[in-house]
């Protein structure tokens, strides 16, 4: 009964958290409104928890996003939950320091890798099909908006939660100071 | 042995991932996401259409300047638009008259579906909306999509059953054969770029494009008719050793206040999502 009362509560959580990423993408103003909610979430549980469990919740809400996309179905799957187990295995490696900076540097990797793997999967998706195209100019912009803004968002987010972290651990322990 | 075991982890997650993909494309999960975009769609609808009241139609400048520059830009506009209402006013007695005859549409051979905006596109490399009208509607992948009386918008790109995604004329994969309403009728391709412009490329180095001319389609690629409104020249980029001139749109409609499109369909078979 508590499994699944658990894995009802992961359900809801990952719907609110893609209603949370459309109304973001909607509702806020160009450049704010590039700001990438799933993968703040997807990092605050990741750094929170410390479970690979994290890697199938990016792998589900962004099967979700899939539908909402323009991209060749998987090129998002692919990019997404990839990179997130690259932070899972970065975070439980190399930086497994919970100071703010290190936090942030995670985050920073994570959206770098996310869109290396995003334009690798779009270059292969143009050998299989003549109606992918990439667009050069533009793209850097585009990215460097959503790194930062993740990155901003994920870094206060992080600030804000350190003490809930910290009252209800997970795997992870959280140093006093941020 | 710890390697071994993340190279398994990442081989599993990499198969799971492929399965999706294949099973997807097979079609084999398009219960699953119908389901999924019936749950989300109620929410996505609402979420859009608050954004489109809370955006309303709000213009914001940088600088005093910029204001004042807008400022005079319209009065000058304004002026010439006077003393243009009165042949305009008769013009469109006669275009009236001429439309009735004319059937632009039905002598194409086009029905026009009538859709609602249930939501925008959520990657932030694209630029979409998602239509409550598909493939049950004989919405087909490539059909026009418009707004007002023959604005271009954008152009079908994937279809569910009653939803469909449209390519609006900014993403970075839309093109659009298009022509000006110049001189010499030049001929290009209206491509997007991830929702920030508009330009209008492959026009002849020695065509004569000026700022204000009409972008409309050319009509020479399938489904699309000619003559729906694109936009009109902002600015031309000319470089002397290059074969092509490039023309900034500036777009006849702002994509982000889409509530209601119409979908010029031709009843042909949908490609399916």
């Amino acid at each position: 009964m508590k499994k699944f009362l658990v894995f009802f509560g992961v359900i809801v959580f990952m719907l609110l958290t893609v209603l949370l990423y459309l109304a973001v993408s909607y509702l806020f103003p160009y450049p704010y409104s590039k700001m990438n909610i799933l993968f703040i979430v997807l990092l605050l549980v990741l750094v929170w928890r410390q479970s690979g469990y994290v890697v199938w919740m990016s792998f589900f809400l962004h099967f979700l996003i899939e539908l909402y996309t323009l991209t060749p179905f998987g090129v998002v799957l692919f990019s997404s939950t990839i990179s997130i187990l690259g932070a899972y295995w970065l975070s439980e490696n190399v930086l497994t320091n919970r100071s703010w900076l290190s936090t942030v540097f995670l985050g920073i990797m994570t959206m770098t890798t996310y869109r290396i793997l995003y334009l690798v999967a779009l270059l292969t998706a143009r050998l299989f099909s003549s109606s992918v195209d990439i667009v050069w100019s533009g793209l850097a912009t585009t990215f460097a908006w959503e790194l930062l803004f993740t990155v901003l968002g994920f870094g206060v987010a992080y600030a804000c939660c350190v003490p809930i972290f910290r009252r209800f651990p997970g795997r992870q322990h959280f140093p006093t100071e941020v | 042995m710890r390697r071994t075991k993340k190279l398994t982890t990442f081989l599993l997650i990499l198969t799971v991932i492929t399965i999706t993909v294949l099973v997807h494309y097979f079609g084999w999960l398009d219960s699953v996401e119908v389901s999924l975009r019936t749950v989300l769609s109620p929410a996505s609808r609402l979420i859009y259409t608050e954004s489109i009241i809370l955006k309303g139609e709000d213009e914001s400048f940088a600088t005093v300047a910029e204001l004042e520059s807008a400022y005079q830009t319209l009065k000058h506009e304004q002026s010439a638009l006077r003393a243009r209402a009165l042949t305009a006013d008769l013009l469109e007695e006669e275009n009236q008259e001429l439309k009735r005859q004319l059937h632009f549409f039905q002598a194409h051979g086009f029905t026009v579906m009538t859709a609602e905006v249930t939501g925008k596109n959520v990657d932030p490399f694209g630029s979409s909306i998602i239509v409550d009208v598909g493939s049950e509607q004989e919405v087909s992948v490539g059909d026009p999509v418009i707004i007002g009386e023959g604005i271009l918008v954008g152009v079908i790109s994937r279809v569910a059953p009653k939803t469909a995604i449209v390519r609006l004329l900014d993403d970075h994969q839309s093109k659009v054969a298009a022509t000006l309403r110049n001189q010499d009728r030049s001929l290009g391709v209206v491509e997007g770029g991830y929702g920030l412009s508009v330009r209008m490329n492959l026009i002849p180095q020695h065509e004569q494009v000026g700022v204000g001319d009409i972008i409309m389609t050319s009509g020479l690629e399938t489904n699309m008719p000619r003559g729906l409104l694109i936009g009109t020249v902002e600015a031309i980029e000319r470089e002397a050793y290059q074969p092509f001139q490039t023309a900034i749109v500036r777009p006849s409609e702002q994509y982000t206040h889409i509530t209601i499109v119409s979908v010029l369909t031709n009843g042909t078979t949908s490609t399916p999502l």
